[in-house]
């Protein structure tokens, strides 16, 4: 997000078209090209929980190979509380967009088994 | 040139004296000399699996990993409450080496370390031999202060069992579980803080409520003796174990018993200040503290266990060493597996920052606790945490509330059941 500006009436003035800015830019800037190797760390945590495709046992959904679009929707459901798992939803509150989209970048590149 | 060499260690990141500042600068002339800088994890747990593995992994090859592990089968503690409530059987919790050595390239050396020669930076081994090491991972994990409950030993834990460490223990805890008869009494003595899984004892309970329940037993009561005013998850488990086993559990918090006075393996007694409370089984979980070898290395501070740098998971006490898991001071991170193979990570990565040159990024941590009250009710507590104020603080944590649906509370157990399934695959390979 970009600097607010300096002066005290211009920030007032720009506060609506600001705001709208924010709304649509959190969106885009999760689905902005990511840093993988970031990803790659953020990743480790993930793995922790989420099986690899094929070996998925009990209730965690397995998630390489997830296409970007898809991987950023949930996460910012579950930032947002449109989705309800409570692990998730802390996992995704922690998260900035900038983590969003390098783990993102770091899940759609591998291929489920 | 290594890149140790462009980045020495430096006292404004470390805060630590003159000697050990002389001694970093000291440590690139011998990485040069040698053909790969050498890790070596020492406990093959959560937190010493993980690290071995992540290591080995993301260096491919560029770092010698070996992992000194005593034992060549690991049975876990965590998940061990279901085995005692007949959930899983021993055999789904008990994980070998072989992939961590085949798969990975580690040397696994499945003999006891004696002692850390932090000076000349290496392992003794019990049989004399030397490991040496660039960087070593200390995941020793918990001893029991036996003489915190008086009366117990390690000789009465054979009467007596504790059960808080994975493997004989754990067997013998099931098969005098599996021997209580209608009408008689199961005595716990819960530990007091700081200790190993906060919930485990209140799910170890659940679990022998389950066993006895099934039986259809309705005169047994399970008596838990507790050190503490308050524990993880109270309002879930009290709620619980109302709704699934009334009237059988009875909690003592120290307002109650008065203060727990001491054991009497022979007799099968618990005095406290309040009563003498005989068991047919009695379980004694005593106050924990770092394995001896961190304590005997000097890595530990008063608490027993082991201070470190929340940024790395590095430890206050000497540079080359890391200190993961259940030894470590870890602030707001309950001690857990999950815990362990957070951190094991965060220091995986700052190590191979260190030896290869690769990225380092802000440690972040993560936790989360499922506890099985009863068939398909388990609950869950956990968050998000991260470097701040000195320590490793929460950012966001959640728990489970009280009267939950059956659907969520199902849920949360089969998330439980792939955790494991996950987290042993991310530790033993």
């Amino acid at each position: 997000m970009g600097r607010l500006p300096r002066g005290w009436a211009s920030r007032h003035i720009g506060r609506l078209a600001l705001t709208a800015a924010v709304a649509l830019s959190a969106g885009s800037a999760a689905r902005a090209e990511g840093d993988a190797a970031y990803g790659e760390y953020l990743a480790t945590q993930c793995v922790a929980c989420h099986p690899v495709s094929g070996h998925a046992q009990g209730g965690i959904p397995p998630i390489d190979g997830l296409p970007t679009d898809a991987f950023v929707d949930a996460l910012l459901a579950y930032k947002n509380g449109e989705r309800d798992n409570q692990v998730m939803r802390s996992v995704a509150g922690a998260l900035g967009l900038e983590e969003i989209a390098a783990l993102a970048a770091y899940f759609a590149k591998l291929s489920p088994e | 040139m290594h890149p140790l060499s462009r980045r020495p260690f430096s006292r404004r990141h470390f805060g630590l004296g003159a000697a050990v500042a002389v001694a970093g600068l000291a440590a690139p002339g011998i990485l040069r000399a040698q053909a790969k800088p050498r890790v070596v994890v020492l406990g093959g747990g959560a937190g010493g699996g993980t690290a071995a593995r992540q290591i080995a992994k993301d260096s491919a090859g560029a770092i010698d990993v070996t992992l000194i592990e005593q034992n060549r089968r690991y049975t876990t503690c965590f998940f061990s409450n279901l085995y005692l409530g007949g959930f899983r059987d021993l055999g789904s919790i008990t994980h070998g080496y072989d992939k961590l050595a085949s798969a990975y390239g580690i040397t696994v050396v499945n003999a006891r370390a004696a002692a850390i020669d932090r000076a000349a930076r290496q392992v003794v081994m019990a049989d004399g031999a030397k490991v040496p090491y660039d960087r070593l991972v200390m995941s020793p994990g918990i001893d029991l202060i036996w003489d915190s409950v008086p009366g117990y030993s390690e000789a009465a834990s054979e009467v007596m069992p504790h059960a808080w460490k994975g493997g004989p223990q754990t067997s013998l805890l099931k098969a005098r579980l599996d021997a209580v008869a209608n009408g008689e009494q199961i005595v716990m003595v819960a530990p007091p803080n700081p200790y190993r899984c906060p919930p485990g004892p209140y799910e170890r309970v659940s679990m022998m409520a389950h066993v006895l329940k099934a039986k259809g037993f309705k005169d047994c009561k399970i008596v838990v003796l507790d050190p503490k005013k308050a524990f993880s998850k109270q309002g879930l488990f009290a709620e619980g174990w109302e709704k699934h086993y009334p009237g059988m559990v009875e909690w003592y918090g120290p307002d109650v018993h008065g203060g727990i006075k001491g054991v009497d393996p022979a007799a099968g007694t618990v005095k406290t200040d309040f009563d003498t409370f005989k068991g047919a089984l009695v379980n004694v979980i005593p106050a924990q503290r770092a394995g001896a070898i961190a304590v005997e290395a000097g890595l530990t501070d008063a608490s027993g266990f082991c201070p470190i740098d929340p940024a790395s998971m590095r430890s206050k006490a000497d540079e080359a060493i890391f200190v993961v898991g259940d030894a470590c001071i870890a602030g707001d991170m309950p001690k857990s597996a999950f815990s362990a193979n957070s951190q094991a990570k965060v220091a995986a990565m700052q190590i191979r920052g260190e030896l290869t040159g690769a990225r380092v990024f802000p440690a972040r941590y993560s936790n989360t606790c499922w506890s099985l009250i009863e068939t398909d009710d388990g609950v869950k507590v956990g968050g998000q945490y991260a470097a701040a104020d000195g320590k490793i603080a929460a950012s966001s944590t959640f728990v489970s509330q009280t009267a939950e649906d059956a659907a969520l509370r199902h849920g949360n157990y089969q998330e439980s059941i792939g955790w494991y399934s996950s987290i042993t695959a991310d530790i033993f390979g």
